[in-house]
């Protein structure tokens, strides 16, 4: 497996006042392809603050990103548009990651025709997305307010991979819906998991789902990562007293 | 026979006329939890909000009765109805920081409560609201009563308002999904704090929530939802682990589990 993302030292601090707090503090880790790897930690521990560095909406203090082997932090203009054709998110709440004056397929088509793909061709491969994701045809056609939040989420996995993303992040995708929605798009990530050789990063505060979907664990508490492992043996052998903390915790 | 706390007798709701719940009966005893669960729009928490008068303009209950130690709730002049509301009956809202004045500040906002509940000493409630507050993982108690709503994160505000409910020691606490806003550890903690509140001082609580852990964990029977209906009722061991309906049996297999090996 090779690796797609790798995450060097990384630091992230934000000021209140005087106080300096460290959000991030020195992060690393690697992301293969085909590979799953779950962010797990309580509100507060830096997990969002990753997902927002790798795809640019903050930028880090010190440390480095690398995608295929290529730094991505600092990039602008050009080279910025095409390397965040290779990077995809998934927001907690669908709704409000979609434009609410523009149909599902327009939005889902948006990214396509930026990249200079056709009109034409960009509809045929969005119908072609949305059936993957388990939404017939007429949704194109619906606003996303028209829609049930399950449904808009699938939505929102159509429109991160269908420029064929190298890394998906999934920043709780699913917390916002009920548990047997929950469960038909855990369904359909572990599906695109098994057919295309996509990086996934799952934050997610849910111990069991990512026991389910994940291949390896980071457990981050204050800015650090405390603990690394596949779910199985964090869950059922932690070593460090948080993550005995936040697994005794889950009823 | 002993009488029941709280009782719905075939209760319907309705928003505009339009029936959105409909014959739902139950009962439940002092010192009970009871469980409701279900998806979102399955009228778990129209059931709630209809026992606290909080139906709105729109909505009524169109039939049945709705028993708060055998007395209609729903006949209650808006006085009676008052006394009831905070020391007998409480709730804690999914959202609390939305549920708080955003002007003023959280001390005030709580000793006005307790004040109109009785309870006049400044200091002694201060005091009580600490010890609370600390049980419940706020340990800088001080700042957060001279803190605004605004100034603190979403979860504290959330605490706020469970601290708010609990303090009264309401003979009945309406929870509606109080723990979904906070994190794994700080959930385990405020629920172990009802749990206590039930042990020292016999408080009934009727937990809404989606989360199938924490009902398991706490309730002693549990009533599931689906389309304004009440499809499954009992002890929580039989529903939960033996469920007879379809439906229930659906809901509790889309909860993924944690392996503990």
């Amino acid at each position: 497996m090779s690796k797609i993302l790798e995450v060097r030292q990384l630091v992230k601090e934000f000021s209140k006042g005087s106080k300096t707090i460290r959000a991030v503090d020195d992060v690393s880790f690697d992301v293969c392809s085909g590979e799953c790897l779950g962010l797990v930690g309580e509100s507060g521990s830096g997990k969002s603050t990753i997902a927002k560095m790798i795809t640019a909406l903050e930028s880090p203090d010190a440390g480095g990103i690398f995608l295929d082997g290529k730094g991505i932090t600092g990039l602008k203009g050009r080279e910025q548009r095409a390397v965040y054709k290779d990077i995809q998110m998934v927001f907690q709440t669908p709704t409000d990651s979609f434009n609410p004056r523009l149909k599902l397929g327009d939005g889902i088509m948006e990214g396509m025709i930026n990249h200079g793909i056709s009109r034409p061709e960009a509809r045929k491969k969005m119908l072609e997305t949305l059936k993957i994701c388990g939404l017939s045809q007429e949704y194109a056609d619906r606003y996303p307010h028209q829609v049930s939040g399950g449904e808009c989420q699938r939505a929102s996995i159509a429109r991160a991979i269908v420029v064929n993303p190298k890394l998906l992040i999934c920043d709780e995708a699913t917390s916002a819906l009920d548990v047997t929605v929950q469960a038909q798009i855990v369904e359909l990530m572990r599906q695109l998991k098994s057919e295309n050789h996509m990086a996934y990063l799952m934050i997610c505060h849910d111990l069991a789902l990512v026991q389910q979907l994940c291949d390896r664990l980071l457990v981050m508490y204050q800015g650090k990562i405390v603990e690394t492992g596949t779910p199985d043996e964090i869950i059922m052998h932690p070593r460090e007293d948080y993550t005995k903390r936040l697994i005794d915790s889950v009823f | 026979m002993q009488q029941p706390l709280l009782a719905f007798n075939n209760v319907e709701i309705s928003y505009d006329d339009e029936a959105m719940i409909q014959g739902v009966s139950l009962k439940m005893n002092k010192g009970e939890i009871l469980g409701i669960v279900g998806e979102s729009g399955s009228g778990k928490s129209t059931l709630i909000k209809a026992s606290m008068g909080l139906l709105g303009r729109s909505g009524r209950v169109s039939q049945g009765e709705i028993l708060y130690q055998g007395q209609n709730v729903l006949n209650l002049g808006d006085e009676a109805f008052r006394n009831l509301r905070g020391p007998k009956m409480g709730m804690i809202f999914q959202n609390c920081g939305s549920a708080l004045c955003p002007i003023r500040t959280i001390g005030d906002q709580l000793c006005e409560a307790m004040k109109e509940h009785g309870q006049t000493d400044r200091q002694a409630i201060k005091d009580e609201a600490l010890a609370m507050f600390d049980r419940i993982h706020l340990h800088d108690g001080d700042r957060i009563l001279n803190s605004y709503p605004f100034e603190l994160s979403g979860g504290m505000n959330q605490r706020v308002g469970i601290v708010m409910a609990m303090i009264l020691k309401p003979d009945l606490l309406f929870a509606d999904e109080p723990t979904s806003a906070l994190d794994v550890t700080v959930q385990a903690q405020v629920v172990k704090e009802m749990m206590a509140l039930r042990e020292t001082f016999g408080m009934s609580i009727v937990i809404v929530t989606h989360n199938i852990g924490v009902v398991s964990y706490m309730a002693d029977n549990v009533a599931v939802m689906h389309k304004g209906r009440l499809v499954e009722y009992g002890k929580t061991r039989d529903v939960i682990d033996h469920p007879i309906k379809d439906y229930t049996r659906q809901l509790i297999g889309a909860v993924p589990r944690i392996r503990r090996g």
